[in-house]
């Protein structure tokens, strides 16, 4: 029997046909976040946010004729009327009388509900060369103006040592309260204390909570407790003065990069929600402890920031560990009442038809009267596209402001 | 910018030909050699040119524009003949176009059959091409896929080793997903036929 020898350039051939089979098996293997082909397809011309490339530390609705929305931006205040939406609408807005538009910082602004229908905007402006650097101010409806200086960091207990840092406004709906997080500059740790809005100045000597870390958000549960979290800590109790540390709330790795946008968050029939790096705990008051909420479709490297309320939807952001490209929007159906099956899912808004799934969530802000919900986005890398985007019901787009 | 990069693939194309058609103008009315090909005569080619996006089909969605802008696109050839008509060989190849906000890269690498009709000093290779191809998002996505490439040329043969001429290449891409392949389960619907097209100009050296 002769051995038929194939020619040398198809032997050649036929093993090169077996590699590439072999290649395109173990190409298909990997995980995909999406279709390239169909992700190009479906892609749009992105609309570019006003605030891309900004800094985005808080939001209001000040009361000014319709109304207009103040967001803080790069330590800018700029705003826009409630009813002109869009990203071209957006201008800078007052500071108080003497802080210049350059040098000078806006550094928080929170609106403290004080009625079931409303309440006061309070802002926290930085100063440059001046021993009082830090001050709080309130908003004028009346005068459009931040005319009313509320306190600074040297009022009582405090000295030019001291920096405010940043504003929370915490309590029961109708009558919430302002507590600044004062940062003693020797030692670099955090004091939380309650702001005297009637009177000025500062409630008491507050609480040194030791913590390193800047306070990120804050609740107010059914419990009457308050509660706390910074990067490493969740801190509560039943008085400012009387905050300690939860020592049985779930703690985030600190060997992880840094992330200080975790959120708490008291729903609006509890339960009380805290996100700890890749997980998100539910408190239950009755058991006394932490435990685990269920999360579908959740991609791993995803860190849970902050929480918000909106229409049957409880929303939370995330950022991406160590990626450049995707944070996104969990939600949770606040319709489903067992616990058991409660579950907060990754809404699946493709990352072609959504700029905002490109980005990572560092807050929201919630306008329950215009129906409004704003997501304030912050960027990892330059593949991000940060930025304000507004969604106007609870299955629409999310649309660049 | 477009037809700025068109004038100038033209104006290569143009500085590749006149080469041979210089050529052929000296050659006269001399009687002429027509080569023939066996077995190892081998061909090492450069081509490049425009890559031109055609439509992506899907059974969800139907035929739909590719979003991609018209790109650019170059390869490296290397084939050997069996016989004076029929050659085979690989190809290791390139294109890049842009989506509204990102960039396409896709390298296909495929074996190659071309069977080749004449009329010296022109040749006209019909020629398949069938292997794999990368796709690839920066920083977001890589895809292996099948890849076909169906194509004819056109070539002119110079006096010396050297033909030049030009490639329409249908690039066809099966990007199939399945179930398991998503991050994200609830990703429906992600598969698309790709097509594109390829014009280029090429440089051919025998050996």
């Amino acid at each position: 029997m002769t051995d038929v020898k194939m020619p040398k350039p198809i032997r050649l051939l036929a093993c090169s046909a077996v590699s590439i089979l072999g290649v395109l098996l173990l190409g298909s293997c990997g995980e995909q976040p999406f279709g390239i082909f169909a992700a190009i397809e479906r892609e749009a011309e992105a609309e570019d946010s006003h605030f891309v490339g900004a800094r985005l530390r808080g939001m209001a609705r000040v009361a000014t004729g319709n109304g207009d929305y103040y967001i803080v931006a790069s330590g800018r205040p700029q705003w826009r009327a409630v009813d002109s939406p869009g990203a071209d609408n957006w201008s800078n807005a007052p500071r108080p009388s003497g802080f210049r538009s350059s040098g000078d910082w806006m550094t928080s602004v929170v609106t403290v509900t004080v009625t079931a229908n409303g309440g006061e905007v309070y802002g926290l402006f930085k100063r440059e060369g001046s021993s009082n650097r830090t001050a709080i101010f309130e908003w004028d409806g009346n005068t459009g103006s931040w005319d009313a200086e509320i306190a600074r960091n040297t009022d009582p207990p405090f000295d030019s040592g001291w920096r405010i840092s940043r504003l929370f406004a915490v309590g029961p709906e109708d009558d919430q309260i302002l507590v600044a997080s004062v940062r003693d500059m020797d030692s670099e740790k955090y004091t939380l204390i309650e702001v005297d809005t009637d009177g000025g100045g500062f409630v008491g000597g507050g609480v040194d909570t030791s913590s390193e870390f800047p306070f990120s958000d804050a609740a107010y549960d059914d419990d009457e407790d308050y509660w706390f979290v910074s990067r490493d800590k969740v801190y509560t109790g039943d008085a400012i003065e009387t905050l300690a540390v939860a020592d049985d709330a779930p703690e985030p790795d600190l060997d992880d990069p840094p992330h200080d946008n975790r959120g708490i968050f008291y729903a609006t029939d509890g339960p009380l929600y805290l996100s700890a790096d890749n997980q998100i705990y539910r408190y239950d008051s009755n058991n006394g402890g932490w435990e685990s909420v269920t999360i579908n479709n959740k991609r791993s490297g995803d860190r849970f920031t902050r929480f918000a309320e909106y229409e049957e939807y409880i929303y939370v952001g995330s950022d991406r560990e160590g990626g450049s490209t995707n944070g996104g929007v969990y939600k949770l159906d606040t319709t489903v009442v067992d616990p058991v099956d409660q579950a907060f899912a990754r809404e699946t808004g493709r990352p072609d038809g959504s700029v905002i799934y490109r980005s990572h969530l560092a807050e929201y802000f919630v306008d329950e009267e215009a129906g409004s919900i704003f997501a304030l986005m912050y960027s990892r890398g330059a593949q991000n596209e940060p930025g304000l985007w507004r969604r106007d019901e609870a299955l629409g787009d999310w649309n660049a402001e | 910018m477009r037809k700025r990069g068109l004038v100038l693939l033209m104006v290569a194309a143009a500085l590749l030909i006149l080469p041979a058609a210089t050529l052929t103008a000296q050659q006269g009315d001399e009687p002429q050699f027509v080569p023939t090909y066996g077995l190892g005569d081998q061909m090492m080619t450069i081509n490049l040119g425009l890559f031109i996006p055609l439509f992506f089909a899907s059974e969800a969605e139907g035929i739909n524009p590719t979003n991609l802008s018209l790109g650019g696109t170059g390869n490296l050839q290397w084939t050997t003949h069996l016989s004076n008509n029929v050659a085979v060989g690989g190809e290791l190849g390139g294109m890049f176009a842009f989506s509204p906000s990102r960039t396409l890269f896709m390298v296909p690498i495929t074996a190659r059959v071309e069977y080749y009709f004449r009329n010296y000093p022109w040749e006209f290779p019909i020629h398949l091409g069938a292997g794999m191809n990368i796709s690839r998002i920066p920083d977001e996505a890589t895809k292996i896929d099948p890849i076909l490439k169906p194509g004819v040329s056109l070539y002119y043969n110079t006096a010396g080793d050297w033909a030049f001429g030009a490639n329409l290449v249908y690039w066809w891409i099966p990007q199939i997903y399945f179930d398991n392949d998503f991050e994200d389960p609830d990703l429906e619907d992600e598969n698309r036929f790709g097509n594109f097209l390829d014009l280029s100009f090429s440089a051919l050296y025998r050996f």
